[in-house]
């Protein structure tokens, strides 16, 4: 959100939002039931319909979905429409995953997802990879919602950018550390409930300032038909494609972040789950779809003032011509930036919450210390999120001052495509008995390998590597045919095998 | 495999699939074409087609969800 100049009351009101949160955080700690890592990471019993609901919807939209979504909205047109299709396709995968995966969270206390894992392969090997896959993708994406902190602060001080985004980032994750360190998961959860409640009326706010703006969308789409003709068109055989591929990519890959899964094992009850589940099929419409309605009105009523990376920062241009235009206006611009930094910290939290869960449970204590205490290893989670928070707010920090952009965090933005390659093990392995542990894991590592080596393609090299490549699917999607026949294969071959005379 | 359970069986996913093939717009031509819902008609077809997945997916889960699952897995 570049060049919104808030005064001395928005600014108040953006603190007093802040500190409420870090005295949920508190209030998250008189609630504790047990120094445990289940009370801590997963609330205890769990969260009812609500709160659930909450959570799970400001966890799976982040500030990408308002910034990012409008941004690419504007520089392709009604063709992002695709994005309300895959944050649909999430909401239905859950339907494979979710009614058997909670039944057995509730009756094998499980914690991360490797838990369900290691209760299904009983494969040690097995667990680590995908626990360091998902550990590598959530690094990802936690350095991602920090630099957009950053980026949503950048513009609403006099200071110069970089002291802002690094000041923004600072301070932001500051809080965010504190209220998850006090309260855990309850914190994380209640928090939600506010930055959740706050993202969809900000989001209904925005539709409504646009229309009054801009005009109605008819109008906007007739505007459009008549500058850049291509942005109204239906997409080409290829784009397509890759609306099928990013349905696939992402409706299955953003199912299986592990805050997600986290998510189903800390629902109170089978009804309180499927009750946000059913409220969150229709969140696309509400949220996903907004963000595009903006991002296309913003390509026909700001024409070139933006273009390229730029585009990302439609809605805080909007939003600056809004703000100009009426005190009433002023006000709501003030609860959309409130809306977006809900957005952002509650993806942010909810990711930090659960990388420490995974290194401390899944990494540490199963590999290194076994017998730990549960106090211990509580404690040993609060230390890992505060390592986590200050290495890669510096990396933020240090990535957006410098320039620099490290080659590992570029093969991590394939964060789906390496996060998809667990979906075998999650998704069949949860419905059939047959998969075996072995066949499982030499999928899951062809498909890493065959999914990373993608990187290093050039599309114009004509080789059939390049190909694939640029055949409108994501390198994941292919990686996935080759983890499953591996996986199925392998598994169907053990089963048929005979067995061998002593 | 075992048989397929009932919140998953195989006309569900069809359902998704007409719907999907509804959705993603592969088979309009290019021209702009008519306007509805404010939006040119390929993209209101496919945002009702998001739509009518949405009330089916919430469907499924509010009359589809198992009653008590079994330890299978």
């Amino acid at each position: 959100m570049n060049a919104l100049p808030f005064g001395t009351g928005a600014m108040i009101f953006i603190a007093i939002y802040l500190l409420s949160m870090v005295w949920i955080g508190w209030l998250g700690r008189q609630a504790r039931e047990e120094n445990s890592m289940r009370d801590h990471f997963i609330g205890g019993s769990g969260v009812g319909f609500f709160v659930l609901l909450l959570t799970l919807y400001a966890t799976q939209y982040s500030g990408n979905t308002i910034l990012g979504f409008s941004g690419k909205a504007s520089r392709v047109g009604f063709s992002w429409l695709a994005s309300v299709h895959f944050m649909t396709a999430i909401v239905v995968t859950y339907l494979i995953l979710a009614p058997k995966l909670f039944t057995l969270a509730k009756k094998h206390v499980f914690i991360t997802p490797t838990d369900f894992l290691a209760h299904r392969f009983q494969h040690r090997g097995l667990n680590l990879l995908a626990t360091l896959v998902m550990v590598a993708a959530l690094l990802n994406f936690y350095l991602a919602q920090l630099t957009a902190m950053g980026r949503a602060v950048e513009g609403l001080t006099t200071l110069p950018p970089e002291t802002a985004f690094a000041w923004g980032v600072a301070v932001l994750a500051l809080i965010m550390l504190a209220y998850e360190t006090l309260g855990g998961f309850r914190a994380v959860a209640w928090t939600d409930v506010i930055q959740g409640g706050v993202l969809a009326i900000g989001f209904v706010v925005l539709l409504s300032l646009i229309f009054a703006e801009y005009g109605s969308l008819e109008v906007t789409t007739r505007k459009l038909a008549e500058m850049a003709p291509m942005k109204v068109l239906p997409p080409k055989a290829a784009e397509a494609r890759s609306w099928l591929s990013y349905i696939f990519l992402l409706g299955v890959g953003a199912a299986l972040y592990p805050q997600a899964i986290q998510r189903i094992y800390a629902a109170r009850s089978a009804k309180a789950l499927r009750r946000s589940m059913a409220v969150m099929a229709f969140m696309p419409l509400s949220t996903a779809l907004i963000a595009v309605l903006a991002g296309v009105t913003a390509a026909a009523h700001l024409g070139g003032q933006l273009s390229g990376a730029s585009t990302d920062a439609v809605l805080g241009v909007m939003m600056r011509q809004v703000q100009e235009h009426s005190a009433f206006g002023h006000g709501l611009v003030v609860l959309i930036f409130a809306a977006v930094l809900g957005a952002i910290m509650s993806t942010a939290d909810s990711c930090l919450l659960s990388l420490s869960s995974m290194i401390t449970k899944d990494l540490y204590a199963g590999f290194v210390r076994p017998n730990a205490s549960q106090e211990k290893l509580t404690s040993l989670g609060k230390w890992i999120s505060t390592i986590i928070v200050l290495s890669l707010a510096s990396l933020a920090i240090y990535m957006n001052n410098s320039g620099v952009k490290f080659t590992l965090v570029e093969l991590l933005e394939m964060k789906f495509d390496l996060l998809l390659q667990i979906a075998p093990a999650f998704l069949i392995g949860i419905h059939w008995k047959g998969l075996k542990a072995g066949p499982v894991l030499a999928g899951m590592a062809a498909g890493l390998v065959f999914a990373l080596s993608f990187f290093w393609v050039d599309d114009k090299s004509g080789t059939f590597m390049a190909t694939l490549k640029t055949s409108g699917f994501h390198p994941g999607i292919w990686a996935l045919g080759v983890n499953g026949v591996i996986a199925v294969g392998g598994s169907l071959v053990m089963t048929n095998k005979p067995c061998q005379p002593r | 495999m075992k048989p397929t359970r009932s919140y998953l069986s195989p006309w569900i996913w069809a359902v998704y699939a007409v719907l999907l093939a509804i959705s993603i717009p592969w088979y309009w031509p290019q021209e702009v074409g008519t306007i509805v819902l404010g939006m040119p008609l390929w993209a209101a077809v496919s945002v009702l087609g998001s739509a009518a997945m949405s009330v089916f997916t919430a469907w499924l889960f509010l009359q589809r969800w198992p009653d008590e699952e079994d330890d299978q897995a």
